[in-house]
């Protein structure tokens, strides 16, 4: 076992690099010698240097080909290039320029539409977390009706957060029941109004609609034309206002209920004016994003540009 | 094969005068530099793509490259710089054959493109036949060899190029070109088993 293990740590890989450095004296005087001392006692260099020698021969004894013309440079040749060259429009070699300048506005759009999202994906995380709490809280204190026009708002939260929310999701029946009674609708006018801006806010993301929110969008339905309207809207600004009202509704204290209710309908009043009007439809492309696509196409019209000229001029060449 | 003599590395002073009189112009000057290297250049596209008239098409690119941009020859070693612009030819060359494959790489040359060879007058027809053969095996086994390695083995073994007149031509350092020497001789050495044997 030891002789094997002493055999096996005297195994190595040769050094190819070394040995055929060696072959073409390209290894100084210190190196070759110390390469030659170990060669002559390790039979595994001896054959690769062999070898490496036996197919350099082979190599060199390889004869030059004779070429069969001249490749002397006519002036002809030299005159016909530099008309391909010269003759290139200037606006294509504008272009290589413009797409860099393309991919940098793309760059620069995309950094600044990128930290937008992250700002507003961050409130709306806090917007996500904040109403399943407030349907916890409110849940506990079903009897007061200021506290189900807050659960029905926690409850559009939810639904507008959608299926991304199982918490928010979870808990919001549990909460939602009395905000369906009539007694709360009829207490406070505003409240109805608010269930149908809430309505509203669920009906566009329609395949993440719980069982509670379908009740509150029958109650749109029959609320009248406002939820129906808010509903035709893009759900885009809706959803994002009912989170922010469910998001504060959730987080106001339960001895201001009052002024609680008051902020809410406000707000969901501020937000189903401004969902209404299709003009402000901010669910569509933004100015920054129609600055992406434009530099987008930009860069790629570019680059395929650059890329067909070179080719073509090297085939002119030829 | 006919090596080059390995003092003739640096720029000699009658090619140094005829470089400096093709960098103003001076077209027969420049012509004067094509006829001593046109051979050295012409079997490196020759032994890098293994066909003559791709060869000729790369040898003759090269040369045009090299007149227009003379100017920019600053180094010490005039037929490195040379030999690069014929490298580069033939990489060209090789891309395009990949974009638009006709012919395999893999394949034999066929014999109806292979250029005159300087030949043994002592030896036979059998023995030229053999030797024949046998360098088509080789050209073959060549072209196998990833093109890095081609170029630094064809420079050195096939040339006579020194590792840093190779590294120059290749812009990379010594010891990368040691090691694709080493590579492309271990590579061929398997390829050729047989051949090497003989």
């Amino acid at each position: 076992m030891n002789k094997l293990l002493r055999a096996l740590r005297r195994r190595h890989e040769p050094d190819a690099a070394a040995l055929s450095a060696r072959l073409d004296g390209e290894l100084d005087a210190a190196a070759v010698s110390a390469l030659d001392g170990h060669v002559a006692s390790c039979a595994a260099c001896q054959a690769l240097l062999a070898e490496l020698r036996s197919t350099r021969e082979v190599l060199r004894a390889m004869p030059a080909v004779v070429e069969v013309r001249s490749f002397r440079v006519r002036a002809a040749d030299v005159e016909r290039v530099s008309r391909v060259v010269t003759q290139t429009p200037r606006a294509l070699l504008l272009v290589p320029a413009l797409g860099a300048l393309a991919a940098i506005v793309l760059v620069v759009a995309g950094g600044i539409d990128l930290s937008g999202n992250v700002s507003r994906d961050s409130s709306s995380d806090r917007a996500e977390r904040a109403p399943a709490s407030g349907a916890m809280r409110s849940s506990n204190t079903a009897s007061d009706k200021s506290m189900a026009s807050s659960a029905v708002a926690a409850n559009a939260g939810a639904a507008g957060s959608g299926a991304s929310s199982p918490s928010a999701g979870g808990l919001a029946p549990a909460a939602n029941p009395p905000a369906q009674g009539s007694p709360a609708a009829t207490a406070h006018p505003e409240a109805q109004d608010s269930d149908a801006a809430s309505g509203s806010a669920v009906a566009a993301p329609s395949t993440a609609l719980s069982e509670p929110n379908a009740a509150a969008r029958r109650q749109t339905e029959t609320n009248g034309s406002r939820g129906s309207l808010a509903a035709t809207t893009t759900s885009g600004t809706a959803r994002a206002v009912a989170n922010e009202n469910s998001a504060d509704a959730a987080q106001a204290p339960a001895g201001a209920n009052d002024n609680a209710v008051a902020t809410i309908t406000s707000k969901i009043f501020g937000a189903s004016n401004r969902a209404e009007p299709p003009g402000n439809n901010t669910g569509g492309i933004s100015v920054l994003q129609t600055i992406e696509i434009v530099a987008g196409a930009l860069t790629v019209a570019a680059a395929a540009l650059t890329l067909f000229w070179r080719l073509h001029t090297k085939e002119e060449l030829r | 094969m006919t090596n080059p003599p390995p003092g003739a590395a640096s720029v000699p002073d009658a090619e140094a005068a005829l470089i400096a009189r093709a960098r103003t112009g001076d077209l027969d000057a420049f012509n004067a530099l094509v006829d001593l290297h046109q051979r050295l250049a012409y079997n490196l596209c020759y032994r890098m793509l293994g066909s003559a008239p791709a060869a000729e098409d790369a040898t003759q690119d090269a040369f045009l490259s090299a007149y227009r941009n003379l100017s920019r020859f600053t180094g010490a070693h005039f037929r490195a710089w040379l030999m690069r612009i014929a490298a580069n030819a033939c990489t060209d060359e090789l891309r395009r054959r990949q974009r638009r494959p006709a012919i395999s790489l893999d394949a034999p040359t066929p014999l109806a493109e292979d250029p005159l060879q300087i030949a043994d007058p002592a030896s036979g027809p059998e023995v030229e036949a053999l030797r024949s053969e046998q360098q088509a095996v080789v050209q073959a086994a060549l072209l196998r060899l990833p093109p890095d390695q081609r170029l630094a083995v064809v420079m050195c073994d096939m040339q006579g190029f020194a590792y840093e007149e190779i590294a120059e031509a290749m812009r990379t350092s010594i010891g990368t070109v040691k090691s694709r020497i080493a590579r492309g001789r271990g590579k061929l050495r398997r390829e050729l088993g047989p051949a090497v044997e003989q």
